[in-house]
């Protein structure tokens, strides 16, 4: 039953009792969302906390990238790519993670890189060293995909609790109160009525 | 006779060429944009910019080549010894290999457009470590590769490449000795020799004593230089002259890069020494050789740090250049 078709609708006691029961559940569902939305809320404040981190993690991988280059400049592009080569590159897969029951595009490390190929101790250290902030990195953009979808499902949900509050319930309130109208005037008018037809029956009888 | 107009010839002609030698004011001309590569006498960079490390590379190292190649046509009883010391390109094109042989990746713009005792189409068409071998098998490279098989059926790519470093001062010195070149230009390359031995014994401390019971490490062994330990970082370091403490601070710190920069400029300064000392004697072909290839490795340091934005104050301590 469409909002459009409660204008159309008989104005019984039976349907008065349907859109009772349909703007309690409506009423209900307008809760639950709310409380979800408060959780979610939550949720990314908590999140967003963690992501503030990025800042620090980028100077370190700054600084990391500034030693390395000048370790590059120092042994020669031939000498220090071809070491760095030798390390395999870390294995990274994508996948769906759920948060708060909201599917969130991850990025998952399957396998470090093998800094340990290299025996230098410099090169595997400052490899090592730029992997483990990037790690950290990708936690972080981890955590801004899911504020990015949490959001997202945010904003559904509060279009859903608007539609649902300025929409949807105030429609059904006013369709719930010409019914019960109609239905107190149809009483009324029945009473009148069968008062009237009484009265006529009394009159009858005395002549 | 005619063996010694030729030594007194070369040397002489050495003399004339080292003053084309970069300084260490050149090279701030060039960081500082005052002067060109092509200005500083690098007819081959003209119009390329210092900051164009891919053709700064190419024109390094043909200019190394040609300079050796000049001084090796003049046919003196130097010239097989200043050919076996450009067998140090081949060296590193072989490492390059064996790297690539161990990541499964190529490297093909690195290699040196050189090659001597094997075509390096070969070096670079064999597939595996056997293969590489079995090509360098008919040289030099072979003495400590066989050697090296002897004690482990799969050598780590760090044991492969000091296999082939120490072939290398082995068959240079052994090349000096049979030229009859003087005790103190045998010390240079000896000197030399230890540099690189510091950086694996540096790297590679746990496996030292294995390779060196297989006399592996031979080919660096000083022929001609006292050091009282040869296989010790400290006592290198001592003999070339090198400030131990800021040595065993940066080893402590695991800079390599830096440790080994410390050595090459005492070494250099080392260098410088002997050349003030001994003029007008073969040392002074030894010293044109090691500076030459310090000054490739040098323009590519430049090169890279102006890529990299390295700032001057910085970049100019990357610059091996004597001080003395």
């Amino acid at each position: 039953m469409s909002l459009g078709s409660l204008k159309y609708l008989p104005a019984t006691r039976g349907t008065l009792l349907k859109l009772r029961r349909r703007l309690q559940v409506v009423r209900r569902g307008k809760e639950v969302l709310e409380m979800r939305r408060d959780q979610i809320i939550r949720e990314v404040f908590i999140l967003i906390n963690k992501v503030r981190e990025r800042e620090k993690i980028e100077e370190e991988i700054l600084s990391t990238i500034n030693e390395l280059l000048k370790i590059k400049a120092l042994r020669g592009e031939r000498e220090f790519e071809t070491l760095v080569g030798q390390i395999t590159p870390p294995k990274i897969k994508l996948l769906y993670l759920s948060y708060q029951g909201i599917p969130v595009p991850q990025v998952k490390v399957v396998k470090d890189p093998e800094t340990n190929k290299v025996k230098d101790p410099e090169i595997s250290g400052i490899i090592h060293k730029l992997w483990s902030s990037f790690k950290k990195l990708l936690e972080i953009v981890n955590m801004e995909l899911a504020v990015e979808k949490l959001l997202e499902y945010l904003s559904y949900i509060n279009r859903i609790v608007n539609s649902l509050e300025r929409n949807i319930i105030p429609q059904l309130e006013e369709t719930i109160r010409y019914i019960e109208e109609k239905i107190d005037e149809e009483m009324i008018s029945e009473f009148i009525v069968l008062k009237r037809i009484s009265q006529m029956l009394r009159e009858r009888r005395r002549i | 006779m005619k063996e010694n107009i030729m030594k007194t010839y070369i040397i002489v002609r050495t003399i004339g060429l080292t003053t084309r030698l970069l300084t260490l004011e050149d090279y701030i001309a060039l960081i500082r944009r005052i002067k060109s590569l092509y200005e500083l006498g690098y007819r081959e960079a003209e119009g390329v910019s210092i900051e164009d490390y891919s053709e700064i590379r190419k024109v390094a190292a043909k200019t190394f080549i040609s300079r050796l190649r000049f001084l090796a046509s003049l046919k003196s009883p130097y010239t097989s010894l200043i050919e076996s010391y450009l067998a140090r390109l081949e060296a590193e094109n072989i490492k390059i290999r064996i790297r690539e042989i161990y990541s499964q990746r190529s490297f093909r713009e690195h290699y040196y457009p050189y090659e001597k005792s094997v075509p390096l189409k070969r070096i670079q068409e064999a597939r595996r470590i056997e293969d590489l071998t079995k090509v360098l098998s008919e040289t030099t490279y072979q003495k400590y590769l066989r050697r090296l098989f002897e004690i482990t059926e799969k050598p780590s790519r760090e044991q492969l490449e000091l296999a082939v470093d120490s072939a290398y001062y082995y068959y240079l010195k052994q090349t000096a000795m049979k030229c009859k070149a003087s005790k103190h230009a045998i010390t240079l390359l000896d000197m030399e020799g230890l540099v690189r031995l510091a950086y694996w014994l540096i790297t590679i401390k746990e496996e030292i004593a294995k390779l060196k019971e297989a006399e592996i490490l031979n080919g660096f062994k000083p022929v001609k230089t006292r050091v009282v330990e040869w296989l010790e970082v400290e006592c290198i370091a001592e003999t070339l002259g090198v400030n131990i403490h800021e040595l065993r601070e940066f080893m402590s710190r695991n800079k390599i890069t830096e440790a080994i920069l410390l050595v090459e400029k005492s070494f250099v300064n080392k260098l410088e020494k002997y050349k003030k000392l001994y003029k007008m004697t073969d040392v002074i072909i030894v010293y044109y050789m090691i500076r030459s290839r310090i000054e490739m490795e040098n323009l590519e340091r430049i090169s890279l740090g102006e890529k990299y934005k390295i700032p001057f104050k910085e970049l100019i301590n990357y610059i091996i250049a004597p001080t003395v």
